[in-house]
């Protein structure tokens, strides 16, 4: 009797369900209505129905509904039991009744639990009722169920417990909801924001999403679900401590609060300057990357962005610690951030910390990566890594072009731009990871990516026909472009054959064949029976191989021919009718060209600069079929039209140099 | 019984108490006077286990007030400014605090009902101010308080319900020897009632005292002399305040009754009358310059 009374007191207990039950009660009818509802609604002879709304609501992650409520109520709930804390003369009667502040803390928070856990209960039977009599799919099974019922839990004692939380800091009820709502999206939210900035700031910086992944979405688990909701066990023991923490950091304010201090917006000195300088250094960063996403990357922008979130985040802070609009005579408290802060961007502006200019020694080099996007997960996979020596070479020395031509690289606006990501690994393990964004004309007739792209290593990461294990392979499905022919090979010789043949093709690809945008003859599927991991990587649309019958592929063509197949699975001069081609007036708005192409039955003269040559001879057409480009023309200036027998259109481009 | 030493609090840098001091005597009614702002709720929010102090000890019955459960459930509190669970009748609130004060006097309950007569079915909160004002007594005094503490409790009551009030507390006083902390603004309203007398002023507690001492210890003379006034009797004794009014002084003086007499017999005076003093008066010529500062805010 004398611990029970000391911890908790029944009392409160029962006058808090007495007072808010009400609260759990419109939680149980909401999670009601969300599905259990539904599935005794429906007729039970569409079991379809039935199952796919049990599916659907005890993914709570993708229920949109449940997520709004395991936010909304506890917020609402924690943000009304301790209403009493924030109003001078509620907080003084209450603390002048014979309790101590740990009994009326644990109390509060024993009754919200109860009042949160309730009505999640009661759905969960219900769930569990549904499941076992209704249930007929296969999705899931009964743990799924209890699964759904400790997730709900969790995210709802989270969202309670971080609000009692804000709700010992603040001493505004409003105060203290809006708190804890940002609290729940601040490790996501922040390191987000930072890593953008830092990749507007930092020529070269990879805004890792590894990192917001792996653990800026993990530390709270409400945004782990955007994450597909990862239920690690050591993920499950860090959230069961956030409860603690949460309690115990509660628990220590509480102690510590002078109840004087209701009805201020931030109800400890200490904390306000945190508060303020917190504020201000959010609204910098997001005044930052408004104004640099409005004037497209120019850092003067980016910089008055900055100065102007700044100010307007400190004197909104200022005024909600003071509860004055009053504060302009405080604003010296400004100058150190400012001062603080444009030291900080000076060194990375100035780059004094020598990141941008870093280059590895090659020596301590054991593996390198070269691509268009890059993670910290890219060196996990070995097989997308380049690891002879030699290679090293062209991708560190066209690191050091695109570092030393920073300025002319930075100033971009107007040019059509692509992606390079480099990547180096130590030998000791640590990496070095960098990503650009280059103007097209500086990737083409670069020699370093010529000799990466003609790599053989190059052509074996990208291709994932070098990893097929051909006795895992179902069939191959090759279809030709825009006739109506296809064949399905499934002898286990002759597809080893093909995928030979192309392996060769590929090594022998150079590289302006390879960045030729020629359109291939066929598109090839290699349908696959594999469950190595490997296969989920980007590169691969999950159990099929997509390949390109390319029209430099002499020795699939080659194969083809042996085999009979080349007629068939290509568009041949005797498909078309006749090809019209024209010089382009004006070859910008390509947008506009193709639609009205696509829409007439011949070409329409205003975009036809001078004539327009129609081509029925099949060896010319031949010609053309093998030479069009598809894409975007920027340097195209010719148009070509083919008419097909089947009606079907092909349209491609020529610059001056191909014709 | 209830003693407070050395007591500071600070509220964002404004020094709300300054050293404070403060004690009552078991089964006495305390006054605890000053103007608005002096600092008397916030003491008394001490005095409940309201507020921590900065520096300085608060002790009720020899403990320490602060999260002493035990101490709290004896300490009755009207505070100025009312709360009640919002929606409860006064027959919830009456079972709340069943529950939470071990001395709940069920029959005293139902007497003070007689006496109130107010339907214990209402909502609390539906009624006037005056009317919470009077639940809360009656709930407070079921409680059977060996403290009670009252700040500004009688605010809002009609004359009547104020006597009906004063003498609930002043029987408890009688026959439970219960001790009484009152706060007020205005110091005629105390008068009659307490036995002892605080007056705080800006944090500060500026007096202390005794109700009947005060007024057996200073003593307002009209005397008037065949001469000039004898100069002697200014070094004789303690003179807070003299004046000349014709050809009769007019003295303010601290001291034994008798003593003070004979004094003046010794130089054979015309006139000699010894004036009634109201408090008000006391008070004044013993602060001194403050007196005269507070008078207009305090009486």
């Amino acid at each position: 009797m004398k611990s029970e009374t000391s911890f908790f007191s029944k009392t409160i207990i029962k006058e808090d369900l007495k007072r808010f039950w009400g609260i759990g009660a419109l939680y149980f009818l909401a999670l009601l209505f969300t599905g259990p509802i539904y599935i005794f609604m429906i007729n039970s002879n569409n079991l379809d129905r039935v199952n796919y709304t049990i599916e659907k609501f005890l993914d709570i992650y993708k229920s949109g509904f449940e997520l709004i409520y395991t936010v909304a109520v506890p917020i609402i709930l924690a943000t009304l039991i301790f209403r009493y804390l924030q109003l001078k003369n509620s907080s003084g009667m209450t603390h002048s009744f014979p309790f101590t502040r740990t009994m009326l803390l644990n109390s509060h928070i024993v009754s919200g639990l109860v009042i949160l856990t309730l009505p999640i209960l009661i759905n969960l039977l219900i769930m569990l009722i549904a499941y076992t009599n209704l249930y007929t799919g296969t999705e899931i099974v009964l743990t799924d169920v209890y699964r759904w019922f400790f997730i709900t839990l969790l995210l709802n004692f989270t969202v309670f417990l971080m609000t009692v939380f804000t709700g010992m800091i603040s001493g505004v009820s409003f105060v203290q909801a809006v708190l804890s709502l940002i609290f729940l999206f601040l490790p996501l939210g922040l390191t987000g924001l930072v890593l953008a900035t830092l990749d507007r700031i930092l020529f070269g910086f990879v805004a890792d999403n590894t990192i917001l992944e792996n653990f800026a979405m993990n530390v709270i688990p409400l945004t782990n679900g955007f994450n597909g909701g990862n239920t690690d066990p050591l993920l499950i023991i860090w959230y069961l401590m956030l409860l603690a923490i949460l309690f115990f950091a509660s628990r220590f304010l509480y102690i510590k609060r002078n109840l004087e201090n209701a009805t201020d917006p931030i109800a400890f000195n200490i904390l306000k300057p945190l508060f303020k300088y917190g504020f201000t250094f959010c609204t910098m960063i997001l005044g930052g990357l408004y104004f640099s996403e409005m004037a497209k990357d120019n850092q003067i922008w980016l910089y008055f962005g900055f100065f102007i979130g700044a100010l307007l985040g400190y004197i909104i802070s200022e005024m909600i610690v003071q509860k004055s609009i009053w504060v302009f005579n405080r604003l010296i408290g400004l100058v150190p951030f400012i001062v603080a802060s444009g030291l900080l961007l000076t060194i990375m502006e100035l780059d004094l910390t020598g990141y941008e200019k870093h280059l590895p020694d090659l020596d301590k080099v054991e593996s390198a990566y070269f691509g268009y996007s890059i993670n910290s997960k890219t060196f996990k996979q070995d097989s997308r890594l380049f690891h002879k020596k030699d290679n090293f070479i062209p991708i560190k020395e066209l690191h050091r072009l695109i570092v030393n031509n920073k300025e002319a690289i930075d100033k971009r606006h107007n040019f059509i731009t692509r992606n390079i990501a480099i990547g180096y690994k130590y030998s000791n393990g640590d990496t070095l990871m960098r990503k650009y964004t280059v103007p097209q004309s500086f990737i083409e007739d670069n020699p370093y990516i010529k000799k990466i792209y003609e790599s053989e290593e190059y052509k074996i990461i990208n291709n994932g026909i070098f990893r097929v294990n051909l006795s895992k392979v179902d069939y191959v499905d090759i279809n030709a472009r825009y006739v109506d022919r296809q064949v399905k090979l499934t002898d286990k010789n002759e597809i080893n054959e093909l995928i030979n043949v192309i392996q060769k093709d590929i090594l022998n690809q150079t590289y302006e064949e390879m960045t030729s945008n020629r359109e291939g003859w066929a598109s090839i599927r290699i349908m696959y029976t594999d469950d190595t991991k490997e296969l989920h990587d980007k590169l691969y649309y999950n159990k099929i191989i997509h390949l390109e019958w390319d029209k430099s592929y002499k020795g699939l063509e080659n194969f083809f021919k042996q085999k009979g197949y080349y007629n068939y699975l290509r568009v041949l001069p005797e498909d078309i009718d006749f090809a019209v081609v024209g010089k382009l007036k004006n070859s910008k708005d390509v947008d506009r060209i193709y639609k009205e192409t696509m829409d007439f039955e011949t070409v329409q003269p205003e975009i036809i600069e001078g004539e327009k040559i129609e081509i029925r001879d099949k060896e010319k057409i031949e010609k053309l079929l093998r030479t069009y480009k598809r894409g975007y023309p920027e340097a195209g200036k010719y148009i070509v039209i083919f008419h097909l027998k089947n009606s079907r259109k092909i349209i491609g481009w020529y610059n001056e140099k191909t014709l | 019984m209830i003693e407070v030493k050395n007591l500071y609090k600070y509220f964002d840098g404004f020094k709300a108490l300054d050293d404070v001091y403060l004690n009552v005597q078991k089964g006495s009614i305390y006054g605890l006077v000053g103007p608005n702002g002096a600092g008397k709720t916030t003491l008394i929010k001490h005095l409940t286990g309201i507020y921590k102090q900065d520096k300085g000890d608060v002790k009720i019955l020899g403990q320490k007030v602060y999260e002493n459960i035990n101490l709290k459930s004896k300490i009755g509190y009207i505070p100025d400014d009312l709360y009640f669970f919002p929606q409860y009748t006064i027959k919830n609130m009456a079972s709340f605090y069943k529950t939470i004060y071990p001395n709940w006097n069920e029959r005293r309950y139902k007497e003070l009902q007689e006496i109130f007569e107010i339907d214990e079915n209402k909502k609390i909160n539906k009624l006037s101010k005056g009317m919470q004002r009077q639940v809360l007594f009656w709930l407070t005094l079921s409680t059977m308080p060996e403290v009670m503490i009252l700040d500004e409790p009688i605010d809002g009551l009609d004359p009547l319900m104020r006597r009906k009030i004063w003498n609930l507390v002043v029987e408890d006083v009688a026959e439970r020897e219960t001790t009484v902390l009152v706060s007020s603004h205005n110091l005629k309203e105390l008068e009659n009632i307490c036995d002892y007398v605080g007056i705080m002023y800006r944090g500060k507690m500026l007096i202390e005292n005794n109700l009947d001492d005060l007024k057996s210890d200073v003593h307002k003379i009209q005397t008037a002399y065949k001469d000039d006034f004898p100069q002697n009797l200014t070094k004789e004794l303690e003179i807070l305040h003299q004046e000349k009014r014709g050809s009769v002084d007019l003295l303010i003086v601290k001291g034994e009754k008798d003593k003070v007499i004979s004094s003046f017999n010794k130089y054979k005076p015309i006139i000699l009358d010894i004036l009634p003093l109201s408090l008000e008066e006391i008070f004044i010529y013993e602060l001194g310059g403050v007196g005269y500062e507070i008078r207009n805010i305090l009486f």
